[in-house]
């Protein structure tokens, strides 16, 4: 998931290009220097257990200088942070130098790690003023694990050694791996590597594939804490195969120019954190489920850096079941949900106020009502988080973005219900209303309308389930809501944490459906009741 | 008071199909004509081209010497009466409401014009004002459906297979109604219908469209003892109206 990008950039632009023409921009943050020197540093992860400590030891280690802090943990993928950065949205977040390559740069000609981040830092600060600070120590690149037993079965320690044992073994691999260029093809192709076969697997499901044996070699992470619990033999890449994926905290143009206190803090970091220590503590964080402040205070104080002064809330590591963790953090829960409950309600209302009298306006200019509609349901194609992401240098991060995207996403439902509904209503009442005398305007107003108005409301329904349902990933844009203890548990294999966040987002979307089936009751015309 | 309707070389093409050719009739005022043919024969087209719901390509339609196309269409049409084959009744409306749709569509709906209505075509209003169309039966429907095309006092009714639909009692019923109607109020009426009996039974006149071409226009009596053409001959054969 990480270092998934298939959406490049550039297309993204023109699309945002686009949404800009297509409603009246809110302002965004927009934020001059000047403003920013008592302004807290804002610091942001992607949404995997590994960002989200690390950005967590970042805002600790400012914080232990005295410079204030706001923390977005979770924003969704490269293409949200990366756009949250260049809009000033946020200031540091830790980013690989690998991802900066491919992703961002579209590069993938570097091999090494050196040259990797040499051109990183070069090539951000030249096209974007956005400036890497130097390596934290580790590479987090894809690793080859294999159980000790198989290890020592067929002697291995070297990708070249597992080439020949490779057609006796299953491999179990994530699409993703398997798809990319520089995953399972770079194999085949530098080490000739042919597994007896190959079944795609799951990020959540292959380690416990590989440990139960019914796969023989998986894809990981060379920092993935899952590697320590199982204790894993992380096969070397002799050929330098992969990508170099060197962590570093990068930096945003103001903060890099205006708060030479802040650089400094991060630089503290540069060059500790080494790949084994990565592991056990991603372990603590993923497998043994310790909080990640107390995580981070805890390196932070082995490290010799001061951590924050306050000291953090260490609740203790908590094992109980999912209800009673839902009763500890029912507070935090209610909030989210509300906050839910919001984005869904204002998108949607929004949905309405224009679809509605869109496709009411449609039906009586229906030239060009086909093409409006199919233009308005390409934006339904657009993945959620490339649309959130396209929205970031427009909005921001935060709220606004989450509501535009949602509310993006509400309208074609409603105006494809809106405008068929109106225009294939009751063609004998429609023709004999129009043939005694009604204007076009008076027909759409006392006869097609209230006879539409099930078919609109079935619209509605739909857009409101997929607004509950894409709601949850406003937490990648910062925006919270249930998305927020769904992000965080999958980032963290915390299956209580997505719980309580996904039941809660399941019972809304069934009880608004059902809401909204008692208005459709309430507005279906008599003559359709029985 | 009622109108006369010229309809004047009037010539309409549906893509490559002539819907019309060419057609010319005269509807005296107070004068009931048929409109008879099957289906693709051109006289659903020709009734349009009164109220302008379809427009010709060539060759006029005049109202007492006014040509259709110089007036307003909406204005137009709410003088004129129209009942479809199915009623076409507002589904979302009670009766009452149905049947006063053209004197509220000009701000002028009272309940006593809306009852009288109800009453030519034969409805008790106390009985049936409040109801919903789908509670009634078809030949209610019908009656509603004449009623409101007669509520704004027009003179001038278009009937588009008004009875077709019906079972054979019920359109043995509203035929009397229908002329009880023309009794007692003297209006023009185009009827369209694919029935010949029905047409001899209504009309004073009886016009035979086939493939958008008048074959015959006559007084129903002379269809049957002279007929022009080999197609109405058949017709009237069919019909059972031969000797």
């Amino acid at each position: 998931m990480r270092r998934l990008n298939s959406w490049s950039m550039r297309s993204g632009r023109a699309i945002a290009v686009l949404a800009v023409l297509a409603f009246v921009p809110v302002p965004a943050r927009v934020l001059h220097a000047q403003e920013r020197r008592d302004a807290p540093i804002v610091v942001a992860s992607k949404p995997f257990g590994e960002s989200f400590l690390l950005a967590e030891m970042f805002a600790q280690v400012l914080e232990g200088r005295g410079i204030k802090v706001e923390r977005r943990p979770g924003l969704g993928a490269t293409e949200v942070a990366f756009a949250a950065m260049r809009s000033g949205g946020i200031d540091v977040y830790p980013e690989y130098t690998g991802t900066g390559l491919i992703a961002i740069l579209h590069d993938t000609a570097v091999s090494d790690a050196h040259s990797a981040f040499a051109k990183v830092s070069r090539e951000f600060a030249e096209r974007y003023s956005i400036h890497w600070l130097a390596p934290l120590g580790f590479e987090n690149t894809y690793a080859i694990a294999v159980t000790k037993a198989t290890a020592e079965k067929f002697h291995l320690r070297t990708l070249t050694d597992l080439s020949a044992a490779a057609p006796s073994l299953v491999a179990g691999l994530t699409p993703d791996f398997i798809g990319r260029a520089d995953g399972l093809p770079a194999l085949e192709r530098k080490y000739g590597m042919k597994f007896r076969q190959v079944k795609p697997l799951s990020q959540a499901l292959k380690y416990q594939a590989l440990a139960a044996g019914s796969v023989g070699v998986i894809d990981g992470y060379s920092t993935d804490g899952l590697i320590k619990k199982y204790d894993l033999v992380v096969l070397v890449d002799d050929a330098h195969v992969f990508p170099p994926y060197e962590a570093a905290a990068m930096v945003g143009a103001i903060t890099w120019k205006s708060r030479p206190d802040a650089v400094a803090a991060l630089s503290q970091l540069s060059g500790r954190l080494d790949a084994e220590t990565m592991r056990t503590l991603n372990a603590r964080v993923e497998v043994e489920h310790e909080p990640i402040p107390s995580v981070a205070q805890s390196e932070l104080a082995a490290l010799g850096l001061a951590g924050a002064s306050t000291a953090v809330d260490n609740e203790s590591k908590s094992e109980a079941g999912f209800w009673t963790y839902m009763a500890e953090h029912r507070a935090e829960l209610w909030s989210e949900f509300l906050r839910h409950v919001m984005l869904v309600l204002v998108a949607l209302a929004a949905g309405i106020l224009v679809a509605v009298p869109l496709g009411l306006f449609l039906e009586r200019s229906r030239a060009s009502a086909e093409s409006v509609i199919r233009g308005v349901g390409v934006l339904q194609t657009i993945p959620s988080i490339a649309l959130l992401a396209f929205m970031i240098p427009l909005f921001g991060i935060g709220v606004w973005p989450a509501l535009v995207a949602l509310w993006l996403y509400s309208l074609y439902p409603i105006l494809r219900a809106t405008y068929t509904g109106v225009r294939d209503a009751d063609p004998p009442a429609v023709n004999a209303a129009h043939a005694l005398g009604m204007t076009g305007w008076q027909l759409l107003r006392y006869v097609r309308l209230p006879l539409a108005t099930p078919v609109i409301m079935s619209g509605i329904r739909t857009a409101a389930v997929i607004t509950v349902g894409t709601a949850t990933l406003a937490a990648f844009v910062g925006a919270g809501g249930l998305g927020e203890p769904i992000a965080t548990g999958l980032a963290l294999a915390d299956n209580r944490m997505i719980l309580s966040g996904a039941l809660p987002a399941a019972a809304l979307a069934i009880v608004a459906d059902g809401l909204l089936a008692l208005v459709e009751r309430a507005v279906t015309p008599i003559h359709l009741t029985r | 008071m009622s109108v006369r309707v010229s309809v004047d070389r009037l010539s309409k093409r549906h893509g490559n199909v002539d819907a019309l050719r060419d057609v010319t009739l005269d509807i005296g005022a107070g004068e009931c004509v048929a409109l008879v043919g099957e289906s693709g024969s051109g006289k659903t087209t020709l009734l349009r081209c009164v109220n302008r719901l379809t427009e010709p390509d060539s060759g006029t339609v005049l109202l007492d010497g006014e040509p259709v196309r110089t007036q307003d269409p909406v204005v137009l049409r709410r003088r004129i009466g129209y009942v479809p084959q199915e009623g076409g009744l507002l589904p979302h409306w009670r009766v009452a409401r149905n049947v006063g749709l053209v004197p509220w569509l000009d701000g002028k709906e009272t309940a006593a014009g809306t009852a009288r209505a109800m009453k030519l075509a034969g409805l008790d209003a106390a009985t049936f004002a409040n109801r919903w169309p789908h509670e009634l039966s078809g030949g209610q429907r019908q009656r509603v459906a004449i009623a409101r095309a007669l509520a704004g006092g027009q003179s001038l009714l278009l009937l588009d297979e008004p009875f077709s639909a019906l079972d054979a009692i019920t359109r043995s019923d509203l035929h009397k109604a229908f002329k009880g109607l023309r009794a007692e109020a003297r209006l023009t009426c185009i009827l369209v219908t694919h029935d010949l009996r029905e047409a001899v039974a209504l009309a004073d006149r009886v016009a035979v469209l086939r493939a958008g071409v008048i074959e015959q226009v006559s007084d129903v009596r002379d269809l049957a003892a002279r007929p022009a053409t080999e197609y109405v001959r058949r017709l009237v054969e069919t019909a059972g109206l031969g000797e």
